[in-house]
């Protein structure tokens, strides 16, 4: 929807400029950046192919969607080899159920839900692991693996543990739910509507839940402004 | 929720909703938005260093090594493909239980018949009592007081209540015997009825 822009001279300091055009394109951006599953026909097109058996669409989804689930996954566990492991796990119990999903407008946050509970499950094996001391939790979830070590970019490799070690810090204070949301919105881009899926939550419960977190980390505005620097 | 003057500039709270959800906003202040060049840098400014912070977050993550590509011998679960195993699950349960209560069900469908046998035996036990009822109305101890012995019957009763009270008739049908001869066989009421018109007719 087009409108048209504000013209008339602005009172107690506030400038007669074309605010609408300004908030249009904040809110084009915001959207661009959104990824909007009602709106992207291709992806509904491909699950419901894959729901009916087709395997070369679910690669397509895949080839699609893996990237991200791989992020998501990798912002939870800081380990390239288990976010690997993991979205493979993720994506065969996608291509496994997809036949039982509903509706195929919700694959986006049905997939991060696998994500997130693989993720979980992640955790309390590694809770589990760690109470006969086979593996350690550390308290930011951070854990350096020799293959990062020697990976190409190993010049950028201190950089890069910085920054994860800086973020963890900044996200300590939040409760997990709070970061969950804090990442999925930010980290992840998903929308309020597909975060409310995903969480089973409500959409008012999420966006509580985001402001508290958003007041948390503005408190640590200084560290943010750090990392934000660091690019 | 706070109202605000319309041409007071945003807080840091709200600030932070509007980063949330603009449309969480009550009107007045997203009309102040829409009108302030401040609150709109400061909005955009704050919106803009979290998604910075995603950007960078997505610059520093690594990428997933190799493509994700089902194995062959994987395939979709379809609902079709657990009919077999929920057939094969419920054939199981009705196996179990038949053989653990397939025995009661048979007991209770043969018991019909003994009740009926049993109640068919009730049945002819009480028509031999009502049998025995009609046969001897008196219970069996009032039965002894008029029963008479083996060797006697009616008849003889009768013969025995003829010889105490002859019937008036019998003696003008017949010519009259001699005298000891009807007193024996009219016996003693009849003799002593005899005896008394004697009597009067001496005297008279």
């Amino acid at each position: 929807m087009v409108r048209p822009p504000v013209s008339t001279v602005q009172k107690g300091g506030h400038a007669p400029v074309e605010t609408d055009k300004i908030l249009m394109m904040h809110a084009k951006r915001a959207e661009a950046e959104k990824p909007s599953e009602a709106a992207d026909v291709s992806t509904v097109g491909l699950v419901e192919q894959a729901q009916n058996g087709d395997r070369t669409a679910f690669h397509r989804l895949a080839d699609q969607f893996q990237p991200r689930i791989y992020r998501m996954i990798f912002y939870r566990t800081r380990s390239r080899m288990d976010a690997e492991d993991l979205t493979q796990d993720v994506m065969l119990k996608a291509y496994k159920n997809i036949g039982g999903l509903k509706s195929s407008e919700v694959f986006t946050s049905w997939l991060y839900r696998i994500a997130m509970n693989r993720v979980k499950d992640y955790y309390r094996k590694k809770q589990f692991r760690s109470l006969f001391g086979v593996a350690s939790v550390d308290e930011e979830g951070f854990h350096e693996t020799a293959e990062m070590a020697v990976a190409p970019e190993v010049e950028g490799a201190l950089s890069k543990k910085d920054f994860w070690r800086q973020i963890g810090r900044m996200l300590t204070r939040l409760t997990a739910m709070e970061k969950e949301v804090f990442l999925l919105r930010f980290f992840d881009q998903l929308s309020i509507k597909e975060m409310s899926a995903a969480l089973h939550k409500s959409e008012s419960s999420i966006k509580t839940q985001l402001h508290r977190a958003l007041r948390k980390v503005k408190d640590r505005a200084g560290e943010l402004e750090v990392l934000l620097e660091g690019s | 929720m706070t109202h605000h003057s319309p041409n007071v500039h945003f807080s840091e709270d709200e600030l932070l909703r509007a980063t949330v959800d603009l449309a969480d906003l009550d009107p007045a202040r997203q009309a102040h938005l829409k009108s302030c060049l401040h609150c709109q840098r400061q909005a955009r400014d704050l919106t803009d260093r979290y998604r910075r912070l995603g950007q960078m977050a997505r610059q520093m993550a690594p990428e997933p090594r190799k493509s994700f590509r089902v194995p062959a011998d994987n395939a979709p679960l379809r609902r079709w493909h657990l009919k077999p195993v929920m057939a094969l699950g419920l054939l199981g349960v009705l196996i179990f239980a038949v053989t653990l209560w397939g025995p009661r069900f048979t007991r209770d469908t043969q018991s019909p018949t003994p009740m009926v046998a049993q109640n068919n035996a009730h049945d002819d036990q009480l028509m031999d009592e009502v049998d025995t009822l009609v046969d001897d109305a008196l219970p069996e101890d009032y039965q002894q007081l008029v029963a008479l012995s083996d060797d006697r019957s009616v008849e003889d009763l009768d013969d025995f209540m003829n010889w105490m009270v002859p019937s008036p008739e019998e003696g003008g049908d017949v010519e009259q015997p001699a005298t000891s001869d009807r007193e024996n066989r009219q016996g003693p009421l009849a003799r002593s009825h005899a005896t008394v018109h004697a009597e009067e007719g001496t005297m008279a």
